[in-house]
């Protein structure tokens, strides 16, 4: 039975094609007004949990970023305080060397003591750096002088606080120096020589690389002298075993990547000259340390080696491969003699726990790539080999762990100063060559910090455009496919009214006489 | 034989029947854009005719009826697909308002507050730590806290808002029910002589209709015309009888909410679909699930902001809580900390630079207190954003498809019971066609009366 067209059929028909055009049309017209795919939550509820957490990430990470930029503050502030620092210790290195030789005389030794006084003042002033009302050397106790004279002897008014930062969702950095450090009155320390950061296996992380600093993802383009040129994303390798089994697909074997012969990072192999470069404006290749062209047909990549940790394994520790297990050290601090054997440690934390445990009041600390000690006094200590398995020279700990008083060393100075002791002032030279090991050795802290941080930026900067830009695709609308679907919804609506106008205007009734 | 005035009485009933079917046209014509008309239809028989010894002698043609051209099936289809599309859109509703309460993308209020309040932890943990940060912190937890108190003010006036539809809804239904008792009173009287009181019938389901988009009812016709009009197994017309519905508020054990009763007998009505339906569901379980959902992103909140400021210490406190309160409704930033902003502490020391405390709390933006595998605040909140945006997504669908169900079927109905003026053209020729032969032959008859007549 064919079906009957009615007034009403046509009129319900001819509405809801008119209503989905406008919606259309509508619809359209809003993607193009606001150049966005997702204006309310409903429009993609798949892209509203990306889209909020983009927007949360991307304002953390700009706090991360003022975090960083503030931080360079104290960072750079320190950083010239310790070369000023350094250049006064030269300057009363010179005038020690220059009071104990033969030439000294008592009218020069009491020109210098005052010359060592204004010394003092000056360091004191250098310590004492406020930035904005804080005092940078005070550790926690930011709102008090660092220093101030007290009778006869400079005292400190801070404490040992380390202050931290945040630089990013599940990092933070150390940003200053306490200036205990260079009082000596609290404890004495021993700075290990020999590097302990574990060596890159296939199963570290790519975010515990080069000292926790961490990777790019991103792409790196592989080329060798026989023109093959290879485009490599590794965005989603999250190890080093990834990196290589990534690149090694896509180059098929022409050209091998693996870790490098001492373990310190990555290396290629293939038809030299080879070639690794980033693509486009990334620091992928650099952050792996393979940003570089050979010069035969080995590419050696850079030390990306992690930082040392608690779980790091001896056996991980280039230095010390060969000569597991470890013997005894022996350790004379406050007239007692400590016999430490470390024979059963795998880690460097079974070391920690065993030297703590063997030997009360004093610290085995694990730095980034060494070991320290610190005896909770002032007093002096000696670290010693135990048995012929040459344990603390292997560990870089052998030697003498001494207290940097800085100023107590300068008092010590004008007294025999004071007193013409030459003995005296010459033993000054070797306390003062441990506060000058200190202060190096906390400019390279405070550098390795200013490197970090700039790092530290950079990342953060890239971060941001990655997320803007991840944000933009779940949230912009595509120009060309909006105007075309405005385009077409503008035809399909007026078609609508066409036939419309056309189709109620038209009926028997107009032929009938 | 047949006399002429035999011929004339058939031509009569001719005329008659082209008439009544003019009539018909025009009334159908005339009602061509009245809502819920059903086109109507003359029916016509041949009259019984005269037995002759040569044979029966027809007699012309008599109208047996006039019928509304009507598909129960249909109808009682549509009544269904109506309240589904009307308790789909009460929910619809209710959720877009829900997601413009929560925000837009360019305008999340209570994400962006969040953000900015732990941005301001932050800022405060950033060293050179200072103290005139803390103002800021407390400004940024204060507009937080006015932000879960607006969404709070908020869902209540939705939910009040929605209490009233309730009620209108209800009266509305109950007028609705009036008007049918009244139609099933005069379409009685009215087809008392066994003829069928067509517009009458029209009028009736469409009001029956209309009762559809409040609530789903089935209608059960009796043998007088009268229909009943069911509802949840309660008959709520019965002939000219009927019973209403009231709104009451009951006890449901966590305060009180506003329920569909019986008149007089008091006992809940469990709804069928349709707006009422929709807007009770919807009421209860979509605003409550945004409710419990935001109750529980501010008692996180509450919980691991002070589980940590406890452990701080300032010059003049120690183990202070920073928030009060459990829920979105009562969260509010300690008294003494909005008394002396200075009493926010930092760290666990009293000492200025100390920043674990505020390093601790920006960080619970990032990381649950629980540990890294527990759920954040944001992603507690992230969670219910999304399913507010898949339930309104959804529903949205719903709506969409079940509009067009309506819609098919709506036109189906259309296609069987609209008049269409073609048609109705096409009759009007038809009958004045049939009209005119009939006028024709009674003019010959007149002409064989004159013959005859010149004979004599």
């Amino acid at each position: 039975m064919t079906m009957r067209v009615t007034d009403s059929y046509m009129s319900s028909i001819l509405i809801g094609d008119l209503n989905n055009s406008l919606r259309q049309l509508l619809e359209a017209e809003r993607s193009a007004s606001s150049q966005r795919r997702v204006n309310t939550y409903s429009d993609d509820p798949r892209a509203v949990s990306n889209i909020q957490r983009y927007n949360q990430l991307i304002s953390s990470n700009n706090e991360y970023i003022t975090n960083v930029t503030r931080s360079k503050l104290i960072v750079d502030g320190s950083d010239v305080a310790l070369q000023d620092i350094n250049s006064v210790l030269t300057d009363i290195r010179v005038l020690a060397l220059r009071e104990s030789s033969a030439i000294a005389t008592n009218q020069s030794m009491s020109t210098s003591v005052i010359e060592v006084d204004n010394y003092i003042n000056r360091l004191m002033d250098v310590l004492n750096t406020s930035i904005e009302g804080t005092y940078i050397f005070s550790g926690y106790q930011t709102d008090k002088a660092s220093f101030v004279r007290s009778g006869g002897s400079v005292v400190y008014q801070g404490d040992d606080n380390v202050i931290y930062t945040r630089t990013g969702p599940n990092s933070t950095m150390p940003v200053n120096i306490p200036g205990s450090e260079f009082m000596g009155t609290t404890s004495s320390f021993l700075n290990g020589g020999e590097d302990t950061a574990p060596q890159v296996s296939l199963a570290t992380n790519l975010s515990d690389l080069r000292m926790g600093e961490g990777w790019v993802p991103g792409l790196v383009s592989v080329s060798d002298a026989l023109g093959n040129n290879y485009e490599i994303d590794l965005s989603s390798a999250s190890t080093i075993g990834d990196v290589i089994t990534t690149i090694n697909t896509a180059t098929g074997g022409t050209i091998t990547a693996s870790i490098n012969s001492d373990s310190t990072g990555l290396a290629f192999t293939g038809t030299g000259p080879l070639e690794v470069d980033e693509v486009g404006d990334g620091t992928t290749a650099s952050s792996l340390g393979i940003n570089n062209v050979s010069g035969g047909n080995v590419l050696t990549g850079t030390d990306i080696r992690p930082a040392a940790s608690g779980t790091t394994l001896l056996a991980d520790i280039n230095t010390l491969m060969g000569h597991l297990p470890l013997g005894m050290i022996n350790v004379q601090w406050q007239g007692n003699t400590y016999n430490v054997d470390f024979s059963a440690a795998t880690t460097l934390n079974d070391l920690k726990t065993i030297f703590e445990g063997t030997v009360p009041g004093m610290e085995l600390n694990i730095l980034d790539s060494s070991l320290q000690l610190i005896g909770n006094t002032p007093d002096q200590f000696e670290i010693s080999n135990g048995d012929p398995s040459d344990t603390a020279s292997l560990l870089g700990l052998a030697g003498q762990g001494t207290p940097s008083r800085l100023f107590g060393m300068l008092e010590d100075l004008k007294a025999d100063l004071s007193s013409g002791d030459k003995v005296g002032i010459r033993a000054t030279l070797t306390e003062l060559e441990a506060i000058e090991n200190t202060v190096y050795q906390m400019m390279m802290r405070n550098g390795g910090r200013q490197t970090d941080l700039d790092w530290a930026d950079q990342v953060l900067r890239q971060r941001d455009e990655r997320l803007r830009s991840n944000l933009a695709l779940e949230l912009d609308a595509d120009t060309a496919a909006v105007a075309t679907a405005l385009s077409r919804a503008e035809t399909s609506y007026q078609s609508s009214l066409l036939v419309a106008s056309k189709l109620y205007s038209t009926n028997l009734m107009q032929y009938l006489r | 034989m047949p006399g002429l005035n035999s011929i004339m009485d058939t031509s009569l009933s001719a005329l008659y029947a082209a008439q009544a079917g003019m009539s018909t046209s025009s009334h159908n014509i005339a009602n061509v854009n009245t809502q819920g008309y059903s086109r109507q239809d003359v029916t016509f028989a041949a009259r019984r005719p005269d037995i002759l010894p040569y044979g029966a002698l027809g007699r012309g043609v008599e109208i047996t009826g006039i019928r509304r051209i009507q598909d129960e099936f249909l109808m009682n289809n549509m009544r269904i697909q109506s309240s589904r599309l009307a308790s789909y859109s009460a929910t619809d509703s209710t959720l877009y308002e829900i997601e413009a309460i929560l925000g837009s993308v360019d305008n999340d209020h209570l994400g962006d507050a969040m953000n900015e309040f732990f941005n301001a932890w932050n800022t405060l943990a950033t060293p050179p730590v200072s103290e005139s940060n803390k103002y800021n912190v407390v400004a940024k937890a204060e507009s937080l806290v006015r932000d879960f108190h607006a969404i709070n003010d908020s869902l209540d006036d939705l939910e009040a808002n929605i209490d009233d539809n309730i009620q209108l809804e209800i009266s509305n239904l109950n007028n609705l029910l009036h008007s049918v008792a009244g139609m099933n009173e005069q379409i009685m009287a009215a087809e008392s002589n066994g003829e069928p009181a067509n517009d009458l019938r029209d009028q009736r389901d469409l009001l029956i209709n209309q009762i559809s988009e409040i609530a789903e009812v089935s209608v059960l016709e009796r043998e007088d015309g009268t229909k009943d009009v069911i509802l949840a197994g309660r008959t709520l017309v019965a002939r000219d009888s009927v019973t209403e519905f009231e709104s009451t508020y009951i006890n449901t054990g966590q305060g009180y909410k506003m329920a569909v009763v019986t008149g007089g007998r008091h006992s809940e009505v469990n709804l069928s679909p349709g707006r009422l339906e929709g807007l009770m569901s919807s009421r209860d379980a979509q605003i409550t699930q945004v409710r419990e959902g935001l109750d529980k992103v501010a008692r996180q909140l509450i919980d691991e902001v002070n589980d940590l400021h406890r452990q701080g210490r300032t010059d003049s406190s120690s183990g202070l809580a920073f928030f009060s309160g459990d829920s979105m409704h009562t969260i509010s930033v300690n008294e003494a900390i909005r008394s002396n902003n200075l009493l926010v502490a930092t760290g666990s020391t009293t000492a200025d630079g100390d920043n674990t405390i505020a390093l601790a709390i920006a960080n619970l933006q990032n990381q649950s207190a629980s540990g890294t595998s527990g759920e954040t605040i944001g992603d507690r909140y992230r969670s219910l954003l999304t399913t507010v945006a898949s339930q309104r997504s959804s529903y949205e669908f719903l709506v969409e498809n079940q509009d067009n169900v309506v819609a098919a079927l709506e036109a189906k109905m259309a296609s069987v019971s609209g008049v269409s003026l073609d048609e109705e053209g096409a009759n009007l020729v038809r009958y004045q066609n049939s009209y005119n032969a009939a006028a024709k032959v009674i003019s010959t008859v007149q002409d064989m009366y004159d013959t005859l007549l010149n004979m004599v």
